[in-house]
Order: C-alpha cells, then sequence, then structure tokens
C-alpha cells in the first residue's frame, strides 16, 4: 500500500530552536502505510512515495528536501521548495542477513528507517537487542538521517562521529532509481537484500564516505544501517578542576599524565568531556569522565530520572535549561545556576541512552562547534577566553573529543582526534557576535579549524574550500554528480545552505 | 513632530508586545515517546459566552497515533480581547504534534526470501 503523504497548510517553517524561519511551497509529512508493523513491503512501498515526491519536484520545478528533527541551527534542512518530514518513518529490522565476506557480526546489525530518533534507537536496541550505539551527540532528539547528514558527534575517544558507525545506506535518488550503498572495502549486506528492495547495489569507498555527511544532498536517505555494541554501561564522574598545567594538557593533547581525573585511577576514561564558564575560571572547569563496563560496577548509583540535566548533557543543554530558568541569562545569572544545577557527582552508571538523554529546551539556546586538531586545543580555548574578556557572553565553552571521521566532509575529520570546542550561548545576537569573533581570531592567529554544519556557522566556498581542501570539496561533488546523475536532480536536492557553502 | 515620533514609538512597542505570548505552556510525552513525528500544526480556538460554547481543535494529522506534545499560548491581544469583552470571546492558540507510531520490527529480506541462511 502506498504510503500516506499529507500535506500540512503551514507555509512557513521553523527549526527546532526557533532561530530562522523559511518560506516554502509545501510541507509533507510521510507515513508508512501500515505504522504499526515494520514490513520489506511497507518499506518497498514507501521508497515508491517517496520517489513520486521527487517527481513531482522535478515536475513543478522545486527544490525538495527531507527533514529530520530540525534541530539544526544552520539552514541545512530549510528548503524554499517541498520539505518532506520523514520523522514518522521509524520501521526497524534488526540482524538483516549479511554478505559472506562480513566478518563482524549479524547480531550487531539494525537495518533502520531514517526517521528513527536517537533516542527511538537507544530504546529499540537496548529493550529488543541487547545493544547499544558506539556513540551519540549529548542529547537523543535528532533523526539517524538527519544526524549522520551533519556528522554529530559525542564525545567518545575510542570512536569516532555518528556517521562512523553506518555500514550501509539506502538512498532515493531519483524517480527511477535507489541505490544501497555500502563500502566497497567493507561489504556487509547480503546481495539479496538490496535485491528485495528493488535497490541498485554499489560498493564504493569514496561514493559511501562521500554520502555519509551529505547535508541532506545525496537524495532522500530512507534507510540506514547501523552497526550497534553489545549493551554496555557508563561509569561517569564530574568534578570541578583548577585549569593547571596537567589539565590543560590533557585538553590540549588528550594526555592525562600530569592530571588526576576523577574515577578509578590509572584507566583511560572512554568519555572526556570539559566544560569551562569563561566568566567563573575561579572555581576551575567542569570535567565530566566516563569508563566503560559491561555492567554496571558495583556500588555506583543509576541516574536519577527526570533531574534537569543529567550526567551526559553538554553545554547547550546547560545553557537551554538554564535559559528555560530564567529568560534574560545574564552572565552572573549564568554563574550562580550553573553551580546549582551542573553539580559534581561520583560514581553514576548507566546505559548511553540513559546518559545521553532527553532535552527539552528550544528557542532560547545557539550553538557553535569547531573541530580543532589536538596540538592546537589550548590556543583555540585561550583566543576565546581573552576574547570574553574584552566582550563577555553569557555562554559556555566546552571540548569533546572524537577520532577522525573517514567521512569526506566530516568537519571532525582532524587526525589523530578531533576536539570539538562548543560555544554555546543564549539565543542572542551577542553570542553571534563572540562566535563570529572567536572564528576570526582564530583564521588570523591561522589556528587550523573546521565548524559543524549543523550548528551557527558563516561558511563560504572560499572557507569551505581553504578548511576541506579543493581535493576532499571535489570528491564529494563528483561523488554527488556520480549519484544525481542529472542538472535538474541535482538542482532538486539544493537549498540556499548548499549554495552558500559553494556546494551546489 | 515630536509627538508624531511619539506616537509611532508607542505604536511599535505596542505592537511588539502585542504580537509576543504572555503565556505559553507546554505538555510534553515523556522519554521516548515524547519524540514528535510531525511538525507543530495550530489553530487559535475560541471559547464564548464564560466557556458555554468551546471550539475543539481539529488534530486531522496524526494518522490514528496519539498526540506527543501540546502547547498553549496566549498574548497580550488575546487578553484583551477577554478583557474587553468581559470574559465572553476568549481566544488562545493551541499546537500539538503527534506522536511517532511504535512498529513491531520486521525482517529485512523477506520478501520471498528463503529463511534461515546466515552470513
Ligand atoms: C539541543 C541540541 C543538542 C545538540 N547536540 C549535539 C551534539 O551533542 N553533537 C553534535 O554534533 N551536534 C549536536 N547538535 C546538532 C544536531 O545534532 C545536528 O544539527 C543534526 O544534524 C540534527 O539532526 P536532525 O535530525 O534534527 O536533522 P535536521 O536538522 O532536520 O537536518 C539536518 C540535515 O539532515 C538532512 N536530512 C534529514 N533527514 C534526511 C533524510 N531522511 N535524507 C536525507 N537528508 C536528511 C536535512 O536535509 C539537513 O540537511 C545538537 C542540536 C541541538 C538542537
Amino acid at each position: 500500500m502506498p504510503p500516506i503523504i499529507h500535506p500540512s497548510d503551514q507555509k512557513q517553517w521553523q527549526n527546532w530552536h526557533e532561530t530562522y524561519s523559511q518560506k516554502l511551497e509545501l510541507l509533507v509529512d510521510v507515513w508508512n502505510a501500515n505504522a504499526s508493523q515494520s514490513t520489506t513491503e511497507g518499506y518497498a512501498d514507501t521508497t515508491r512515495g517517496l520517489q513520486e515526491l521527487i517527481a513531482k519536484a522535478l515536475w513543478e520545478g522545486q527544490e525538495l528536501r527531507a527533514l529530520g528533527a530540525g534541530w539544526s541551527f544552520s539552514r541545512a534542512p530549510a528548503t524554499s521548495g517541498i520539505l518532506v518530514n520523514t520523522k514518522p518513518l521509524n520501521y526497524v529490522f534488526p540482524a538483516p542477513r549479511t554478505h559472506p565476506s562480513y566478518a563482524g557480526s549479524r547480531e550487531d546489525l539494525l537495518f533502520v528507517q531514517c526517521g528513527n530518533s536517537v533516542a527511538e534507537l537507544n530504546h529499540f536496541l537496548k529493550a529488543k537487542m541487547g545493544k547499544a550505539l558506539p556513540t551519540s551527540g549529548a542529547s537523543n532528539g535528532q533523526t539517524i538521517a538527519g544526524a549522520i547528514a551533519t556528522g554529530t558527534h559525542g564525545s567518545t575517544l575510542d570512536f569516532g562521529a555518528m556517521q562512523d558507525f553506518v555500514a550501509g545506506l539506502h538512498l532515493v535518488v531519483s524517480p527511477e532509481r535507489h541505490i544501497w550503498l555500502e563500502r566497497a572495502s567493507n561489504p556487509t549486506i547480503n546481495d539479496d537484500v538490496p535485491q528485495k528492495l528493488g535497490a541498485e547495489l554499489i560498493r564504493d569507498d569514496a561514493l559511501f564516505n562521500a554520502a555519509l555527511v551529505s547535508l541532506g544532498s545525496f537524495g532522500i536517505v530512507h534507510g540506514v544501517l547501523l552497526v550497534a555494541e553489545d549493551l554496555y554501561y557508563l561509569q561517569a564522574y564530574r568534578h570541578r578542576m583548577p585549569l593547571t598545567e596537567g589539565l590543560w594538557r590533557a585538553m590540549d593533547q588528550l594526555d592525562f599524565s600530569g592530571v588526576q581525573l576523577p574515577g578509578p585511577a590509572g584507566q583511560r576514561p572512554y568519555h572526556f568531556q570539559v566544560v569551562i564558564n569563561p566568566n567563573d575560571l575561579e572555581g576551575g572547569a567542569y570535567v565530566t569522565v566516563m569508563y566503560k563496563h559491561a555492567q554496571p560496577p558495583p556500588g555506583s548509583k543509576p541516574p536519577s530520572p527526570g533531574s534537569k540535566l543529567t550526567q551526559g548533557d553538554s553545554a547547550l543543554e546547560i545553557v537551554g535549561v538554564l535559559t528555560d530558568m530564567v529568560s534574560d541569562l545574564t552572565i552572573p545569572v549564568m554563574s550562580k545556576l550553573l553551580e546549582r544545577f551542573y553539580g559534581e557527582f561520583s560514581n553514576v552508571a548507566g546505559t548511553p541512552g540513559e546518559l545521553f538523554t532527553d532535552t527539552t529546551t528550544r528557542g532560547k539556546a545557539l550553538g557553535s562547534a569547531l573541530g580543532i586538531p589536538l596540538g592546537q586545543v589550548r590556543r583555540a580555548v585561550e583566543t576565546a577566553m581573552a576574547i570574553n574578556r574584552e566582550y563577555a557572553f553569557p555562554g559556555l565553552l566546552a571540548l569533546r573529543y572524537t577520532l577522525p571521521s573517514k567521512a569526506t566532509l566530516a568537519f571532525t575529520h582532524h587526525a589523530p582526534m578531533t576536539c570539538v570546542l562548543d560555544i554555546d550561548g543564549a539565543g542572542s545576537a551577542r553570542t553571534k557576535t563572540f562566535c563570529q569573533k572567536v572564528w576570526q581570531q582564530l583564521t588570523e592567529r591561522q589556528v587550523p579549524y573546521t565548524l559543524h554544519w549543523g550548528k551557527l556557522n558563516d561558511l563560504d566556498g572560499a572557507r569551505v574550500r581553504s578548511m576541506y581542501g579543493p581535493e576532499r570539496v571535489e570528491s564529494w561533488r563528483k561523488a554527488r554528480a556520480a549519484l544525481l546523475t542529472s542538472p535538474e536532480l541535482r538542482a532538486a536536492f539544493t537549498n540556499d545552505y548548499l549554495r552558500t557553502l559553494g556546494l551546489a | 513632530m515630536q509627538s508624531m515620533l511619539g506616537s509611532w514609538r508607542m505604536a511599535t512597542v505596542l505592537c511588539l508586545t502585542l504580537a509576543s505570548a504572555c503565556a505559553h505552556y507546554r505538555v510534553q510525552a515523556p522519554g521516548h515517546a515524547g519524540a514528535p513525528a510531525t511538525e507543530p500544526e495550530g489553530e487559535v480556538l475560541w471559547s464564548l459566552a464564560w466557556g458555554l460554547v468551546q471550539e475543539q481543535p481539529r488534530v486531522d494529522n496524526c494518522q490514528g497515533q496519539p498526540l506527543a506534545e501540546v502547547n498553549q499560548s496566549t498574548n497580550l491581544g488575546f487578553a484583551l480581547i477577554s478583557v474587553v469583552t468581559l470574559g465572553i470571546a476568549m481566544p488562545q492558540r493551541v499546537e500539538w504534534r503527534c506522536a511517532k507510531a511504535q512498529p513491531s520490527p520486521g525482517e529485512l529480506g523477506a520478501l520471498g526470501a528463503t529463511p534461515g541462511e546466515v552470513n
């Protein structure tokens, strides 16, 4: 049965944080005809429904864009044409049949429809498969397709960003064509599966790596094949620590030799994150560390559900919660609230889904994130702190870390490790100006950095090329042209954001 | 000239105040059940004759799924209407997002596939 394609009356769309609104021609919700049972037939029918929407866009000369949760601060999901809400598409297919040469375990694989949120995945993986995602952002409202499209990351020292646990993509690229794409170097799915779905099977590393962080511009990602892990627990600690040379070395190079991290001595953490309130350095930085275990360690406490801020929250969630309490977040108020609500704790253990959990805030926070190679982190943070002395902003700096991503345009591609410097503040002109000053100073001081595609940024074609190098950019565009084979298709999957980035 | 400028300013301030929401309530389902499937849809609903006649929202976009979230808001304009009409007409804006379905898992490739073949 064809999917239900429900047109909305809205001619205007706003992102989750209401940082912008966009006039559009049409917003449609797409629902599987039978929403209560995941079936291959239903999935294949919905593929055809998505193809019809592409046909409509081509026929009317409209742009078309898939929408996830709308959590991006950037205009990545915005279009003046047809916005296709994919959130209702949440079929799940555990343990699909694998390729004979696949070395991993079939039981770790989960094929999901694009609209599954990270929260839904956490829940399903734990409850039905005894598994967990290797990493996620600090909260869980993104859809899987939306999260990977901009390169969403967490702060896991032993893993990359979210797109790095993806082994296959099912892309709807035209009214006649849909593709199962995976790496030639790691064939994962049994050839039968794409065949049953009617999808063309392409195994190609360059195409796959480019399509991961696609900014919504490689067609509609209908399905994602994930590689999960056995369910694990994170034993978490947060202490406030003075900004000593040892802590700077940990932040700059992940060299923990000069610092006594909270928790079991001498163990390298699985998760390491530092939140700095640049307006209150006296009390030190908030250092959160988490150690990975197969079971909750004896004596550990479970996370307290329903608390305003949870153990996994990062700067954006903190600012969001605080701006919800006090609409006009001044610097002294921010520092007071932070002390009160972002407290220290020890030995709390939970699954990743329990620690990186819901955020209900919207509308008042604004965030940017810079990808910085190790060894440049201290310079970058000190630059931001110096700017704050001249132009103080009511916000926070946070440091998170990931292994370099294989995705062609991942902003977390810096080897051997990318540090992500989050700058999060109240949604105000001051926060924006602060971010701009930091970007400008870092450029002038020749500190290499990239910017999160889904957060506040001021990128244009020239800056994208200088950040990623012309080869990466060309290889991404070439891959896009290989999948969207006509100029009309490429035009349909373009938006103002892509044009501004010089990637159209 | 001065007084004209003054009244423009007054008018601008009034417009801005009227446009801004002065009360806003959000009710959201907890946990993953609160993951919304849709973007907000909304209507202005009128309560007439001190609540004797109450308009109901027409929720026609949830495809049989429950609501994940309801927002109710009023603004100064709505409050003024309520005061001026002595409560005979009380407008408010209601917005909702539908919840997601919770499909049971499926078997990929079951479409005529030979089951039991692994790796
Ligand atoms: C409260 C909050 C916390 C955040 N925390 C983090 C964090 O910890 N780490 C981090 O890295 N980022 C974080 N972000 C940023 C966020 O993860 C990214 O912006 C992410 O892309 C949002 O996902 P989404 O589902 O909302 O996608 P959207 O914002 O809706 O879309 C993002 C892109 O994905 C595309 N897209 C969506 N669905 C599809 C599809 N089916 N097919 C093709 N393209 C599609 C869109 O067209 C768009 O280009 C946070 C944002 C917020 C608001």
